[in-house]
């Protein structure tokens, strides 16, 4: 099969690394891969004789010079034109007696820093979205922490870092280059003939590493776009005193309302994330008569039953947490709310928070077993034990 | 004033396109002189700037040539002069310099 006369590379340099990308293209001409044209992170080469060529990558200068005058004047100097990246000419010579591109370091200072003009642009631009999506997550982390395990904040925090690493590429890009040109106006040139091989290897880890990163960030995007009300729970909520309502029975006749599909006589609270297993929690509340008890009038447990299934029991313990702290049970006298106390007997719950309003009033509690979470509300005369009793019968029927 | 931007300007004392102007001064400073391309555009960027030179198209209608202006001219005037000062004053003592 005849070879090909044509191939792609990916440019794995940064635009500051001017000198390696000329030792990378002079190796490739060594190899018989003379430059055609480059993009921005592509360069496109041709099969051709292995030869010793010089590159040079030029910054443009800020100047009235058409691109014409430009090439005219570096060809009558043995510089051929070959290609434009940006802000950046390529030439090209095989004369080795040619004279470098720029003899006076103090007259190229000035054209080279406008290399990082655009640099500070993009730089400023990625550290404020970085900072508009990862501020919210860090704002009010007791509360924000739960809703952003479970919810999409995961994305957030992750284009947040992708974009703050940009930010600090675009950084480091500007102080490369200022430093440079500091150099070049005390007399110092810069040198050509600089090994690349390192920076290659240094750049196609990173840049492989960022884009698996990128790829799964936009799977795990296009996953929790697609989630939402499916037909699936792979865990019913238990049949019982409680109605259940599963996903598949809903139709459009239901209204939403943050979070919650409301209908004449019951609510329910239905919520998903990208972190727990199912794809919809579907929890239910509603009011429940307990039984008739002569000895309790009025009583009546409320169970305001929310079940998060989560991955591990440490996200468990922030969900259950977080749950326990934003609890508006237990009031305080000078207005406010303070959240529910830990239990110290866990009853054999792997966490326990639990507000005993003993005799009237409301009762809460948090409970962990796991990686499960559960919260019961109740109103009326009740102890505690017999809170934990009704905990009990509707964990039971679910198993 | 720079010796590269001296010669420069007494090169663009005639009209001379632009791929000229390397050859121009290397014969001007009898080889001593080369510059880079990219310094001579540097170069010829702020003489542009300093508004010492301007491009002018060429007779024949086909190009572009460079040439000194008036104020260019007179600049290069007064460096030659303090040049000629500066070695008067030097050769008073020439013969008295160190070895």
């Amino acid at each position: 099969m005849k070879p090909k006369d044509m191939m792609r590379r990916v440019v794995w340099f940064d635009e500051w690394q001017l000198e390696q990308i000329e030792s990378w293209l002079a190796a490739m001409a060594l190899r018989g891969w003379r430059l055609e044209r480059m993009g921005l992170r592509i360069a496109t080469f041709r099969r051709c004789q292995p030869a010793s060529l010089r590159y040079r990558l030029d910054v443009n200068p800020d100047s009235k010079f058409s691109r014409g005058q430009r090439q005219a004047i570096y060809r009558s100097a043995g510089w051929v034109y070959i290609a434009a990246r940006q802000d950046i000419m390529i030439f090209c010579t095989a004369d080795p007696a040619a004279q470098e591109i720029h003899t006076d370091p103090v007259l190229y200072a000035p054209v080279y820093r406008r290399l990082s003009g655009f640099n500070n642009l993009y730089a400023i631009l990625y550290l404020v979205i970085a900072v508009m999506m990862l501020v919210p997550v860090s704002l009010d982390p007791a509360y924000q922490l739960k809703q952003f395990l479970l919810g999409s904040g995961i994305i957030s925090l992750f284009a947040g870092i992708m974009f703050l690493f940009a930010a600090v590429r675009q950084l480091v890009c500007h102080f490369q280059v200022t430093a440079r040109a500091k150099r070049m106006e005390r007399g110092t040139l810069p040198r050509h003939d600089v090994p690349y091989r390192g920076a290659l290897l240094r750049h196609k880890v990173v840049n492989q590493v960022l884009a698996i990163a990128l790829g799964a960030f936009l799977l795990a995007m296009v996953f929790e776009l697609a989630m939402g009300f499916t037909r699936f729970i792979p865990r019913p909520i238990p049949e019982g005193r409680l109605a259940v309502v599963r996903a598949a029975d809903l139709d459009d006749s239901f209204r939403m309302e943050e979070g919650m599909i409301l209908d004449s006589e019951l609510s329910y609270h239905v919520s998903w994330s990208v972190l727990v297993p199912e794809q919809v929690i579907l929890a239910e509340h509603g009011n429940i008569d307990r039984k008739a008890d002569p000895s309790k009038p009025g009583g009546q447990i409320w169970l305001e039953s929310e079940k998060y299934r989560n991955w591990t029991p440490w996200m468990a313990w922030l969900v259950a947490k977080s749950l326990a702290d934003t609890s508006q049970t237990v009031v305080l006298p000078d207005a406010g709310w303070a959240p529910l106390p830990r239990a110290s007997d866990t009853h054999g719950f792997d966490d326990l928070w639990l507000y005993d309003n003993t005799g009237e009033g409301r009762h809460e509690l948090v409970a962990r077993q796991g990686c499960v979470v559960y919260r019961l509300s109740a109103d009326g005369p009740y102890t505690t034990d017999e809170l934990l009793a009704a905990l009990a019968e509707w964990i039971g029927e679910g198993e | 004033m720079t010796e590269l931007m001296y010669y420069t300007l007494i090169a663009l004392r005639t009209p001379i396109p632009g791929e000229n102007i390397l050859t121009e001064l290397a014969s001007l400073s009898h080889g001593r002189l080369r510059p880079g391309p990219g310094t001579l555009v540097a170069l010829l960027t702020q003489l542009e700037g300093q508004k010492f030179i301007m491009l002018q198209p060429v007779a024949d209608g086909k190009g572009w040539a460079y040439r000194i202006t008036a104020e260019g001219l007179a600049a290069l005037k007064r460096e030659y002069a303090l040049l000629q000062t500066m070695v008067r004053d030097g050769s008073e003592y020439a013969a008295r310099w160190p070895q």
